[in-house]
């Protein structure tokens, strides 16, 4: 039984995305009238004439930057103000600067990162216009940002026009998607109100607020744009978030959904169903593979229990066991390989090797990965992969027909070497400073682990938390804050870069000394690329973090 | 402290921007 819901979810997801990623394709880069035709009109008549396509890559990159930049200004303003603004029916305080400058970064970069709890510190209007709001439009950038660069590999002239992107990523794939999950969930019992918190007397007499408001909203398009934050602090583990099994899988699949169709959208934009299935292939091996070692390492019983008089068949330890016993470790993976961050159990109280999982899973940052950026992450893995490969066997490193050169190289390897630079660099000063030592909960690998898992997110976008660390302080917000907003747009700026470079080549024809890209040979070389640049830079982490905490409860020396 | 931590914000995506001119000048510019 245990595997059924993990097979179910997967193989659902993977069937759905194929039409969706057709119609992603469609809604991105039809030229044909009609509705998107009229979108972009509407769009142009915003943009005063101004909005055509763009030949220059770097436009398209300074659009989106302008863009994001107005966005976090707007939302920061609004959460230090916010007890003046309307829809504060529970009169909620101002946010401090450090946290709303770690919030605002946080939700522009589509992370979601949560050093606050949002029934507790957020108005009706925060959640709303500012959260739900970036919820949408930094899902959007993520799918513009993949439709530039696919135009970019098909040959087009144009890269595009950035806010005609956000437009249509907006209003046809994120928009009707969150309506009908929010639909779904409403119908599972998730709250959808405009009223301040309900108030009701206990059996003992007692008074009790209970908070509510427009939840299936904010859940819909914080799942179907891996964003991950949560309406209230507990995340999907509340029963208003996530009432049922039902529900459950209904945001489990959102999770992982747009993340697979991407990989289709961009097959159907180069013409290249071949390339897109090697690349779905080498993405779904990673993905079960981490679902299938945290589903089995879950099944020990937690050191937590051990010695006391209570029977344990496995890891019940923080889950919510309405949604079934295979549905926490499913989760743990699908939120943190697609950099949403949700979380439907508690992270820190997964087994050691279990934990282990969705940091692989931020590490690597391409099992589907987030909304747009996941495909992303993946192309400069296939660049690198195209290049060794080609040194290797003497082959011309080619990929859809246009030459690698150095210089795609340099960008491509700049691009892969900020994200890890982000986690170690980040883990090195606060593992040895009290900046982070003093705000962890356990000492030894489980205190490490809370840091490096702090830091995994933020660099992955990711947002999920290992919770345990005390992490609403000035440096934890500051850092992580910066460290979100570089590691959002530098991997999209990079590859942007390539395919402007690409784009300028001429496209060759296929010979006998072209290395193919779109066969079984080249998904096994593009695992071992990923595998060995992404996850061996990683290994030290994991050793002195979750296998030293493994091997501490099997030598019976057990956990701090 | 607000304005602060809204010019750090700002810094950083003129940090960003600074990073799409270096590139465009290394040459990922089509013709």
């Amino acid at each position: 039984m245990m595997w059924t819901l993990p097979i179910l979810v997967i193989l659902g997801c993977a069937l759905l995305s194929i039409p969706l990623g057709w119609y992603m394709a469609w809604a991105m880069n039809s030229d044909a009238p009609g509705v998107p035709g009229r979108l972009d009109s509407f769009v142009a008549r915003l943009g005063g004439g101004r909005c055509g396509d763009s030949p220059r890559w770097h436009r398209y990159a300074m659009s989106m930057l302008v863009f994001n930049a107005v966005m976090f200004s707007v939302v920061f303003v609004i959460f230090t103000t916010q007890t003046w603004l309307p829809l504060n029916p529970d009169g909620k305080k101002n946010m401090s600067a450090d946290l709303a400058y770690n919030t605002a970064a946080s939700f522009t970069s589509n992370t979601n990162l949560q050093h606050y709890s949002g029934e507790q510190q957020l108005s009706c209007f925060s959640q709303l216009f500012a959260i739900m709001w970036l919820q949408f439009v930094s899902a959007a950038t993520g799918i513009a940002a993949l439709a530039a660069l696919c135009r970019g590999l098909s040959g087009k002239p144009a890269i595009g026009n950035f806010y005609r992107d956000l437009a249509r990523a907006t209003v046809l794939v994120l928009l009707p998607l969150a309506a009908i999950v929010a639909l779904g969930l409403v119908l599972c019992g998730t709250p959808m109100t405009l009223q301040g918190s309900a108030v009701a007397t206990t059996l003992e007499g007692l008074t009790q607020t209970i908070s509510r408001g427009p939840v299936a909203a904010v859940v819909a398009i914080k799942q179907i744009g891996t964003n991950g934050g949560g309406y209230f602090g507990p995340n999907s583990t509340h029963p208003f978030e996530n009432p049922n099994f039902v529900s459950n899988i209904i945001q489990n699949a959102s999770i992982i959904l747009i993340p697979m169709a991407a990989v289709w959208m961009f097959g159907r934009i180069v013409g290249s169903w071949k390339q897109a299935a090697v690349v779905f292939a080498v993405m779904g091996v990673l993905y079960a593979g981490l679902v299938g070692t945290a589903v089995v390492t879950e099944q020990a019983p937690t050191a937590a229990l051990a010695g006391l008089p209570v029977q344990e068949a496995m890891n019940l330890e923080g889950k919510e066991l309405r949604f079934g016993s295979s549905a926490g470790p499913l989760w743990a993976v699908s939120t943190t390989a697609t950099s949403n961050g949700s979380v439907n159990a508690m992270h820190d109280s997964l087994n050691p090797l279990t934990g282990m999982m969705p940091m692989i899973g931020m590490w690597l940052n391409v099992a589907f990965g987030g909304v747009g950026v996941g495909f992303i992450n993946m192309f400069l893995y296939i660049i690198t992969a195209v290049f060794i490969a080609g040194m290797m066997v003497g082959r011309t490193p080619e990929y859809l027909g246009k030459k690698i050169e150095a210089r795609e190289m340099k960008f491509a390897l700049l691009a892969l070497l900020a994200h890890p630079l982000f986690i170690l660099g980040g883990v090195a000063i606060f593992a040895a400073t009290p900046w982070g030592q003093s705000t962890t909960q356990d000492p030894g690998p489980h205190g490490l682990s809370e840091i490096v898992y702090e830091f995994s997110s933020a660099a992955a976008n990711n947002g999920s938390g290992f919770e345990g660390l005390g992490d609403n302080t000035p440096p934890w917000n500051i850092a992580t804050g910066t460290v979100m907003l570089l590691a959002r747009f530098i991997p999209i700026i990079l590859p942007l870069a390539i395919a402007g470079s690409l784009a300028s080549k001429k496209r060759l024809a296929e010979s006998a000394g072209t290395f193919r890209t779109d066969g079984v040979f080249f998904g096994v070389i593009l695992t071992g690329v990923v595998l060995i640049i992404g996850a061996l830079l990683f290994l030290p982490l994991g050793v002195l973090g979750p296998v030293a905490e493994h091997l501490a409860v099997i030598r019976g020396s057990g956990v701090p | 402290m607000w304005f602060v931590m809204l010019f750090l914000g700002l810094a950083v995506f003129a940090a960003l921007a600074s990073l799409v001119v270096a590139c465009e000048r290394l040459g990922g510019i089509p013709p």
